[in-house]
């Protein structure tokens, strides 16, 4: 986005500096034809100026034009997210057997055959996880679990009791969480 | 503007167990956002089931979106509900 904030600048500057030209200009003459130098323009007909300063005011609205009309890349950042569920008291959990979800934004996400999960995914540069994710959720036929991220978030800032453990520069790192069964 | 009327199933679980089917296809509402009192609580998962815990017992609004649809609710979800209440979503004209 730099780029695009330069390249408005250079527009700026160059619409400027045609219309100080423009508005302060002096009346070129032809050195054959000993007759002001003119410029057709569509719709706004002949006029006696300089090129210079046109150009300056051509090239200003051009640049302007090209950086509008480019798409705004942002960028992305990939994080990191780690975490378990726990099986509920009683229950033996084939993990693989179940799915990992993270909603509402698609990440690749498995299990491990020991109930943890290591996540990792692009975000849009300067959002939070959990501006992204809502949810980390996991789920079988017979059990299932989430994690409310937003709210574990924000308990954990508030100093609150949380499932996330630690929270660093583009990493999450929750503790284990318990599943439910539904029979 | 939607009603809703419900089962119980009877489950063996802990906290507030839903489970949110379409009553037309009887399609579960899987991956759908659930609100309590306006507050987003969580997703059901892909059988369209959810463990709510509400900050107090009783009667709570809840409003769902599934296939384009909204439905507002009128649940009763207690701290410590022991069986699956099948919520059967009716959408009213």
């Amino acid at each position: 986005m730099a780029d695009g904030w330069i390249m408005y600048g250079l527009a700026g500057l160059s619409l400027v500096l045609g219309f100080v030209a423009l508005l302060g200009q002096k009346i070129y003459i032809d050195s054959q034809t000993n007759q002001p130098t003119e410029v057709e323009l569509p719709l706004v007909g002949k006029l006696k100026t300089n090129y210079p300063a046109l150009a300056f005011v051509l090239v200003g609205a051009f640049l302007a034009a090209y950086t509008w009309s480019k798409p705004r890349d942002l960028g992305e950042e990939q994080w990191t997210i780690t975490g378990s569920f726990l099986p509920p008291a009683g229950e033996n959990v084939v993990w693989e057997q179940g799915t990992l979800v993270l909603l509402p934004k698609a990440f690749d996400a498995a299990m491990a055959p020991n109930g943890t999960f290591q996540i990792t995914g692009s975000i849009p540069k300067g959002k939070r996880f959990e501006e992204v994710v809502t949810s980390i959720m996991y789920t079988n036929g017979k059990v299932s679990g989430q994690i409310n991220v937003s709210e574990e978030y924000r308990k954990y800032g508030a100093h609150e009791t949380s499932l996330v453990k630690s929270a660093g520069d583009k990493l999450r790192e929750y503790s284990p969480a318990t599943l439910v069964v539904y029979e | 503007m939607y009603a809703i009327a419900a089962l119980l199933v009877p489950a063996a679980a802990q906290g507030a167990l839903f489970q949110f089917v379409d009553d037309k296809t009887g399609a579960a509402a899987g991956y759908v956002p659930v609100q309590v009192d306006g507050q987003l609580v969580g997703y059901t998962d892909m059988y369209g089931r959810i463990d709510i815990h509400a900050q107090q017992s009783g009667e709570h609004t809840v409003n769902i979106r599934f296939l384009g649809r909204a439905f507002k609710l009128q649940l009763n979800i207690s701290a410590d509900q022991k069986k699956l209440t099948v919520i059967r979503l009716v959408e009213q004209r």
